[in-house]
């Protein structure tokens, strides 16, 4: 059986495509225990993962719990608000202390770009990224290309993926660009300048500022939340003047000779990068993706797993 | 009575295509004079004698824009510590700029700087251009200058009020010092955090634009095109930058450039692994920019070389890549690093790392005659030399250069008659 080359999952710039089949390929098994009466396999039995969200999240965090519930692993939460980081312990002396308590994982959320590759080059647990910063959310990008394979079969080679809105300020947009080019996808992003980094196209990913081509262009429009809560400075005029120029509506969608597929990571701006019927319509696969977070979060986790212990021996 | 007599030793001299056609020769220094380029005889008693086989006795090195930690971040550096670090990397003098706690910015901190030197490295205080770097009101500076400050600058809190900047060159010109100014002032974009470009997109970190530099040196050309007055652009990264600069010196404006050693060594790549020894300021730029700073150097365009030297201690650097401080050690790696990285020729590394830094500051210049006072330094110039845990003079260890083999190893320093063999 193929193993996953690496200790942790950092980002998806340092996975290959083997190891991101690898995780749909496990996710579709632990898909299938998810339809069961008992949702619940003893894979990581005697396994304690300790999720540490050093930022807000309901989703990723509450996903991430059931994937390692779900995976009869023990879990141990914690979030910034209630620690001694307002204190002003550093990162290390925090997850340290947490080890300490033998914990063999450690899933985080973190502000700054590179958080875990910092605190992967100090500690011994396998560590995933839940988002870093404006860096990666490689488990976000791994469910996105797997929801995107249900949609348009298992070969993405050609498939056409726009991704809309503060690709600037977004770690989803890059894990998607990383992950959507390593299996053959073309990729576009979508947005007014002042939201899209200058260097963009150096990573192979098209331009684009007007919504209407650019969902005449793809099979694929996935939609970004326009993260007001990063933007020191302000990069649009108005959330108003971004509806009314980049929001996408049902009837957008619907005018289209073709089938397209509508996807947002959530949590939605209703009424300003998604008008709520278009969120509401048969094109959008956006709890669909939700699903599939826990399926894919579930095949990190257990890959992961599967790796450490070959790699210390012990589970 | 102090003496030396460096046997065996080849006297640089420019122009020279290669030194080693040079005639070793045997010199003496007597209480702190040069008293003979081809001592003859045996050495007198007391005399310090080093042998000089493969070394090069080159004028000796002063580093402009230290950090020295002392007073205030004594947990990063001290004067001591500093000047060990400098001497072992062959400086005889260093000109620390005045961004420490208290800030050098009145009479008697000048004055307290120049004196709490015992080692063979001397102290030459850069005074605060501005009260307390804010920017804003002028420093003392005649007084200053009267005191024994070499240069006015507000280090790396650079000037961002044109207006200031103006009134600075203006001041200084009483005093006839040199104004030094960084141009790393963050315009455009704030809070960037590593050169902005590819890399700094695949990891999510906010750039600094090549041409937020470029915007600051046309400002600050302009000004001085103004105002008149001596001034110093350090910090230069680009290679826009350094056009800028190629094309102020044709049109006839008196101005001097420098780069810090360190942009010579890596570029933006090197931060793909977020470690923060690598987040300094100005930014690790591009390849091209790397080697547009080297023919810089090379070519005279960029007059001098800074070591960049900017102690850190760990806890301010191992931290998330964002919460790290910006900056890494110099002194010890900086000659090595413009040698290696930079394959500066002989006369390019003299000129950068002692002539011009020498008449930016107005201290004599070296011309290895007879009488004069002895300020030298020697170097095995093909001898690898490796920064090590155990070698490393300085309290911080915020360097990416540890474990790196490079070629120049500095074998003594000498200023008047104090000396340090290695």
């Amino acid at each position: 059986m193929p193993v996953f080359s690496q200790d942790h999952l950092l980002g998806i710039k340092h996975i290959s495509r083997d190891d991101i089949e690898l995780i749909f390929k496990t996710a579709d098994s632990f898909k299938e225990v998810l339809q069961r009466p008992i949702k619940r396999t003893p894979s990581l039995t005697g396994i304690t993962i300790a999720n540490l969200f050093f930022e807000n999240s309901t989703r990723t965090r509450i996903s991430f719990e059931l994937a390692e519930k779900r995976l009869s692993a023990d879990t141990v939460n914690f979030s910034a608000a209630s620690s001694s980081v307002k204190k002003g312990e550093t990162l290390l002396d925090t997850v340290n202390n947490i080890l300490a308590m033998k914990v063999d994982m450690v899933v985080m959320r973190h502000p700054a770009p590179g958080a875990h590759t910092f605190l992967a080059q100090h500690i011994d647990a396998s560590i995933i990224n839940a988002g870093d910063g404006t860096h990666e959310h490689p488990t976000q990008a791994l469910l996105d290309a797997y929801s995107i394979r249900e949609q348009l079969g298992e070969n993405l080679e050609g498939k056409r993926i726009a991704i809309a809105g503060d690709i600037m300020h977004s770690r989803v947009a890059l894990s998607n660009f990383f992950c959507l080019k390593k299996l053959g996808c073309e990729v576009m992003a979508v947005g007014p300048p002042t939201l899209l980094p200058k260097y963009l196209t150096k990573l192979g990913v098209q331009v684009e500022h007007d919504i209407q081509k650019a969902l005449q262009w793809c099979d694929v429009m996935n939609v970004l939340r326009i993260q007001l809560e990063r933007q020191d400075t302000k990069f649009i005029p108005s959330l108003r003047e971004y509806s009314k120029y980049y929001g996408i509506s049902k009837a957008m969608l619907d005018q289209l000779d073709k089938e397209i597929v509508l996807m947002h990571p959530g949590p939605i701006n209703r009424g300003v990068e998604l008008m709520s019927d278009a969120v509401d319509s048969h094109h959008s696969i956006i709890l669909d993706q939700v699903q599939n977070g826990v399926a894919t979060r579930m095949a990190v986790l257990y890959l992961l797993a599967e790796r450490r212990k070959s790699r210390v021996g012990t589970a | 009575m102090s003496a030396i007599l460096l046997k065996n030793v080849r006297i640089y001299r420019q122009g020279l295509a290669s030194i080693s056609r040079r005639k070793k020769t045997d010199v003496f220094i007597k209480n702190g004079i040069l008293e003979s380029t081809s001592f003859q005889g045996s050495a007198p008693r007391g005399c310090t004698i080093i042998d000089c086989e493969g070394a090069v006795l080159l004028p000796g090195f002063v580093d402009i824009g230290t950090l020295i930690g002392e007073p205030g971040f004594e947990h990063r550096e001290t004067i001591e510590s500093a000047s060990r670090a400098a001497a072992a990397g062959g400086y005889v003098a260093i000109a620390p700029f005045p961004n420490s706690n208290p800030i050098i910015q009145y009479a008697a901190d000048v004055r307290s700087l120049a004196r709490d030197c015992e080692r063979v490295t001397g102290i030459l205080p850069i005074a605060a251009a501005s009260a307390d770097l804010k920017g804003k009101d002028l420093s003392d500076m005649h007084e200053l200058a009267d005191v024994g400050a070499f240069a006015f600058s507000d280090g790396i809190k650079p000037i961002t009020d044109a207006g200031f900047l103006m009134r600075a060159l203006q001041y200084a010109q009483t005093t006839n010092r040199l104004v030094i100014q960084s141009v790393t002032a963050q315009n455009l974009i704030h809070d960037g955090q590593m050169h902005e470009g590819l890399q700094s997109t695949m990891l999510g970190l906010r750039g600094m634009p090549s041409i937020a530099e470029s915007m600051n040196i046309k400002q600050a050309l302009d000004v001085l095109r103004y105002a008149g007055g001596r001034l110093h652009l350090c910090d230069i990264s680009t290679s826009d930058g350094v056009d800028l600069i190629r094309q102020a010196k044709k049109d006839g404006l008196d101005i001097t450039a420098s780069c810090q050693a360190i942009n010579l060594a890596f570029t933006d790549e090197s931060l793909a692994t977020f470690d923060s020894n690598y987040k300094v300021n100005p930014p690790l730029r591009s390849e091209t920019d790397r080697l547009a700073l080297a023919a810089a150097l090379e070519d005279g365009t960029l007059d001098s070389l800074m070591s960049g030297h900017r102690p850190l201690h760990l806890d301010e650097k191992r931290v998330e890549f964002p919460y790290a401080d910006f900056g890494a050690l110099g002194l010890q790696t900086a000659i090595s690093t413009a040698l290696t990285f930079g394959q500066l020729s002989l006369d390019a590394l003299v000129r950068s790392c002692s002539t011009a830094p020498r008449e930016m500051l107005d201290l004599p210049s070296i011309k290895f005659k007879e009488g004069e006072a002895a300020s030298y330094t020697l170097i095995d110039l093909d001898a690898s030399t490796t920064l090590t845990k155990e070698n490393n003079q300085s309290i911080s260890t915020n360097s990416p250069f540890f474990g790196v083999e490079m070629i120049g190893t500095v074998k003594a320093v000498i200023n008047g008659s104090r000396f340090e063999i290695f």
